[in-house]
């Protein structure tokens, strides 16, 4: 049971000596990232999420998945990894799962946010980089970026879609950004206290965006890798999600 | 009048009727209750009374009296769509806001040390 009064992490992973290496990888967050919580929404993930956690436990030592209703082992794999686990009874959507793990790493006293997918296609190492202007209080929001840096294996059709979706992202939200849609995104703490997502579900990637133009936060892109594989395609969201998600957005500037 | 004009007129006649009793036992919902009653009563009159609705619709510019009963249906659907969408936005957002407060209640810590990959 959660201890809401708890302002530190009390977790197994203690923070380990400069000069430790584990697996090869560079440990330096876990030196000064007892602040970073990283927010993983996970729905019927169990063939992936396990090597993403793996991964993710040794570059960071706050990890949060937010089980999203999954009937599968999601959550089962995730206790097997020095983990903080949220569940929601029901499946409400990547966006809720987002939020709730946001507001748990908020009250146990969370400096900076990072939000990352679970199905493996991003790199946990490069979160050092990404916090990086977040930590020096240069901006409130960074956002990855799949087209600064690489996006390995994209069909051409995700390619166009994303592409769309930019534009799209740059007539509505009014954000020049090269992205969009991208999991991989830094909160400072005050950035996260004032963004709320409400619409449950994929549409939330543009609600923040709209949002963060809304409270005038400063936000940067930074590159970021983003693996396609057969795995993440198949889970991942349809083309036509975009028509969706589209349309939740016009309904949700419509009704509030 | 039309057979037509005979059985809806009964059928609306039965639930004016009933709209009627259970406003006078004093139900909880008055206001519903009495938009149901002045629904029903639009209704029995201008089935009633066909001519009635096209001097209406002439009225208001418009041919036939079954044009403007289409004209006011198209708006009460259009209306309806948006008044069940937007409460059905405010339910999800109740139901998503009590799932996430069970999820951080029942926060729980896995593992101690990651498996061996």
């Amino acid at each position: 049971m959660w201890n809401g009064g708890t302002r530190r992490s009390t977790g197994a992973c203690a923070p380990l000596s400069r000069s430790f290496k584990l697996a090869g990888v560079p440990v330096t967050s876990r030196l000064v990232g007892d602040s970073i919580y990283v927010v993983v929404p996970a729905f019927n993930e169990s063939p992936r999420l396990d090597e993403t956690l793996h991964a993710l436990c040794l570059a960071q030592q706050n990890v949060v998945v937010v089980d999203d209703g999954s009937t599968d082992d999601t959550a089962g794999i995730a206790l097997r990894h020095p983990v903080w686990l949220l569940r929601h009874p029901i499946n409400c959507g990547q966006g809720a799962a987002l939020q709730t793990g946001v507001d748990f790493a908020l009250a146990r006293g969370a400096e900076v946010i990072v939000t990352f997918d679970a199905d493996g296609q991003h790199d946990a190492t490069e979160i050092d980089r990404l916090v990086g202007p977040v930590r020096e209080k240069r901006v409130d929001v960074v956002l990855g970026s799949r087209f600064l840096g690489s996006a390995s294996g994209i069909p051409p059709t995700r390619w166009a879609i994303l592409k769309l979706g930019i534009l799209w992202t740059r007539l509505f939200s009014r954000l020049r950004v090269t992205d969009t849609h991208n999991g991989l995104r830094a909160l400072s703490r005050d950035a996260a206290r004032r963004i709320r997502l409400t619409h449950p579900r994929m549409a939330h990637a543009s609600e923040l965006l709209d949002q963060i133009r809304a409270r005038g936060l400063r936000h940067v892109e930074v590159p970021v890798t983003v693996r396609y594989s057969q795995a993440t395609l198949a889970k991942g969201q349809r083309s036509w999600g975009a028509l969706r998600i589209a349309g939740e957005l016009l309904l949700g500037r419509l009704i509030r | 009048m039309t057979r037509f004009q005979w059985m809806a007129g009964t059928v609306l006649l039965i639930a004016l009727v009933r709209e009627v009793l259970r406003l006078r036992t004093g139900v909880p919902t008055r206001r519903a209750s009495l938009v149901r009653v002045a629904v029903w009563l639009t209704a029995l009159i201008a089935i009633s009374d066909p001519e009635l609705v096209t001097r209406f619709a002439n009225a208001l510019g418009i041919g036939r009296g079954a044009d403007v009963v289409l004209y006011l249906f198209a708006l009460a659907f259009v209306a309806t769509s948006f008044f069940f969408y937007s409460r059905q936005v405010k339910l999800q957002r109740q139901i998503t806001a009590l799932a996430s407060h069970l999820a951080i209640a029942d926060a729980r810590r896995g593992s101690a040390s990651p498996p061996a990959p």
